[in-house]
């Protein structure tokens, strides 16, 4: 095995066995309860108030692709669409997914033509709901500014990775009067969505979607096992500083190996 | 003023762009379109070798013979425009999402969650009080922002404190990282204008 | 078959990746060497399949006359010529470069220079908000705007010993807090996808 990932290893098969774990268990029942998440719970609300005004929701699901390392963001995000493009296509609202990622494109456009399939609504879909504008970050930027502004649309939901034109999409929305729900697990780019947007989703909140929004049990199993292994590793954090302080490096070790 | 009339295209487009501060105008539109028809056209072009040098350059000049796989895995992805075949689609989008997935598994647990956790593995009791309570702040905060995002857990008192405590730094920390940003964007502004008033009208000395 | 073979697919893959980054096998790793080409290669069809989506919607909106119809006249020449001169006059050719260094990279700048503008607008509406966050959120941003701006310095000395500390304490741990936790979150959803329990991105049969 690689020399310094062999402890990665072992923890990365804990979390592995511990989502599992919860997953077969709440597959015979046995379903967590979970803590209200404003970002998400506000999603409904949000459709809501574009279907009252008789405009839009604008959606973009990042800017990685699915085959880069932040593509699990990517695949959050789309679940977050999939439930999105459900109340839309309830509600007969409309909807624009911008698309940055060329290889996002024909996935986002498949969740959204299942969801409206899901509602019965197949009729209503439209393979223009879902738009490519363009990979080059900031003339993505600027056309969603443009496209938001034009369609004034009611409801802006921006999930994923951003790089520095997660600004120009909060505040796009704002100009707009949209209601503006981020999220991001990106550091350097939570602070902006959390001063401009009305909801922000901060880091593990957006992995949160699925299970959340769906009410899935095999997720809200996953998301109870997810919740061991942070267990964990806050009790490795306080053991770790507790046995340096009294000069015992045996974790540090374990970790590095 | 220049009479460079590439630098004329140049300074009206950057002036178009500014116009969408005040609102969403025509002047913005076409800004706005050509720049998406340039970063489309750019996309397209950087592809279209992609495909020519990864693909059919070592297949046809190399003898790699086995990138028809690939590339006719990228022909599936057009297979939802031939009736019936539009399962075929999945094939291509199951591979990157395979890599896609494997890559964010990798980079997650090595760097983001082991090294992470390791970071704090550090002697609280530094040599000056001030030093002590930083690294205080250091592990409780990481420890109470990790609680922040118990999600099933029930809402005891600990996970109640060990969460406030996780709101309260990380709004601190999203705070700092804001102010952090303000310096460099003002750089940026300032090269802007520097272009309009130096190298366009010439209204101030250029470098 | 429809749905089992790209499960496979996206679960053999992803394996391989992960046996590769935790075994030193050389065969691993030069298979996953030209998987990773074969991302690329696919993802440049991709993004061909994309741009045909864009000219779709701008020519219909041609077409028919809607929204600002003229403005997607611009795009698609634009979209078009670029492809052209990159084609087939090569991305050396002056006309290339032209739109390039002219247009692309000058409009890049302008729109990344519009967000101190955003910054601030940004702020002022944040100010409005009464509560213990947003009051943490604006005092220590505000800390470390002035601690980072040469003003700063001039006004009380300390300005810049508060943002360094800011930034090297609270913020660092919040980061640490939000990447733990973020990588959980990451960790669970690829096993969920590589064993097939998440498959939502490959759609209905």
């Amino acid at each position: 095995m690689t020399a310094g990932r062999i402890f990665t290893f072992w923890f990365l098969i804990f979390t592995f066995a511990a989502v599992y774990y919860f997953m077969e268990r709440a597959k015979k029942g046995n379903l967590p309860g979970v803590r209200p998440i404003a970002g998400l719970a506000a999603l409904d609300e949000a459709v809501g108030r574009a279907t009252e005004l008789g405009r839009p929701v604008f959606f973009v699901p990042g800017r990685a692709e699915i085959n880069s390392a932040d593509a699990a963001q990517t695949l959050a995000a789309l679940e977050i669409l999939s439930h999105v493009a459900e109340k839309t296509a309830a509600y007969d609202t409309g909807l624009i997914t911008a698309v940055a990622a060329p290889n996002t494109y024909p996935v986002a456009q498949e969740v959204v033509r299942e969801s409206y399939l899901k509602v019965g609504k197949p009729d209503a879909y439209d393979p223009d709901m879902v738009q490519f504008y363009s990979s080059e970050q900031f003339a993505f930027g600027s056309a969603c500014l443009g496209v938001m502004m034009r369609e004034k649309v009611a409801a802006a939901v921006m999930v994923g990775f951003f790089q520095a034109e997660s600004l120009l999409l909060a505040e796009g929305a704002n100009q707009a009067g949209a209601i503006s729900i981020s999220g991001c697990t990106r550091l350097y780019q939570i602070p902006f969505f959390v001063v401009a947007c009305d909801y922000t989703l901060i880091g593990e909140e957006l992995f949160a979607g699925g299970a959340y929004l769906t009410k899935n049990p095999i997720k809200l199993g996953s998301m109870q096992g997810q919740d061991l292994a942070k267990l964990v590793s806050v009790l490795f954090v306080a053991l770790g500083a507790i046995l340096e302080t009294f000069g015992n490096h045996s974790l540090t070790q374990l970790f590095k190996k | 003023m220049t009479t460079n009339w590439e630098v004329w295209v140049s300074a009206l487009l950057t002036l178009g762009a500014y116009s969408i501060l005040f609102s969403e105008n025509k002047f913005f539109q076409l800004v706005e379109h050509i720049f998406v028809g340039v970063g489309a056209g750019f996309a397209v072009v950087v592809n279209y070798y992609s495909i020519v040098n990864k693909g059919i350059k070592p297949m046809t000049g190399k003898g790699e013979w086995w990138l028809i796989i690939p590339l006719l895995i990228g022909v599936m992805l057009f297979g939802r425009f031939v009736k019936g075949m539009a399962w075929i689609t999945r094939i291509p989008i199951s591979l990157l999402v395979g890599i896609g997935v494997a890559l964010a598994l990798r980079g997650a647990v090595q760097a983001e969650l082991v090294q992470q956790i390791s970071a704090n593995f550090i002697n609280v009791v530094g040599k000056t009080p001030g030093a002590t309570i930083n690294n205080l702040v250091m592990v409780v905060g990481t420890i109470g922002t990790i609680m922040y995002f118990f999600f099933t857990y029930k809402q005891t008192p600990i996970v109640m404190a060990g969460s406030a405590v996780g709101k309260w730094i990380m709004m601190v920390a999203f705070g700092a990282a804001f102010g952090n940003a303000v310096q460099g964007r003002i750089s940026l502004l300032i090269s802007r204008l520097q272009y309009l008033f130096g190298t366009w009208i010439h209204l101030i000395p250029t470098k | 078959m429809k749905r089992e073979l790209p499960l496979g697919i996206t679960a053999v893959v992803g394996f391989l990746f992960l046996v590769q980054y935790f075994f030193k096998i050389a065969i691993l790793k030069s298979m996953t060497d030209e998987l990773t080409d074969w991302g690329t290669i696919v993802s440049a069809f991709a993004a061909l399949l994309a741009a045909a989506g864009l000219y779709k919607i701008h020519l219909e909106k041609i077409a028919r006359r809607k929204g600002p119809w003229e403005m997607s006249i611009v795009l698609v020449l634009v979209m078009t010529a670029f492809i052209i001169f990159g084609v087939f006059l090569g991305q050396k050719s002056a006309p290339y470069l032209f739109l390039s260094n002219q247009v692309l990279v000058p409009l890049s700048a302008a729109i990344f220079s519009l967000l101190i503008f955003y910054i601030g607008s940004a702020a002022f509406r944040a100010f409005r908000l009464r509560n213990l966050e947003a009051g943490l959120l604006l005092g220590s941003g505000f800390l470390v705007m002035l601690g980072r701006a040469p003003i700063g310095e001039v006004v009380w000395k300390k300005f810049p010993v508060i943002a360094d500390w800011l930034m090297k304490w609270p913020n660092l741990a919040g980061n640490r807090g939000v990447l733990i936790g973020a990588s959980i979150g990451s960790i669970a959803i690829g096993l969920r996808i590589l064993v097939g329990i998440d498959r939502g991105h490959l759609g209905q049969d």
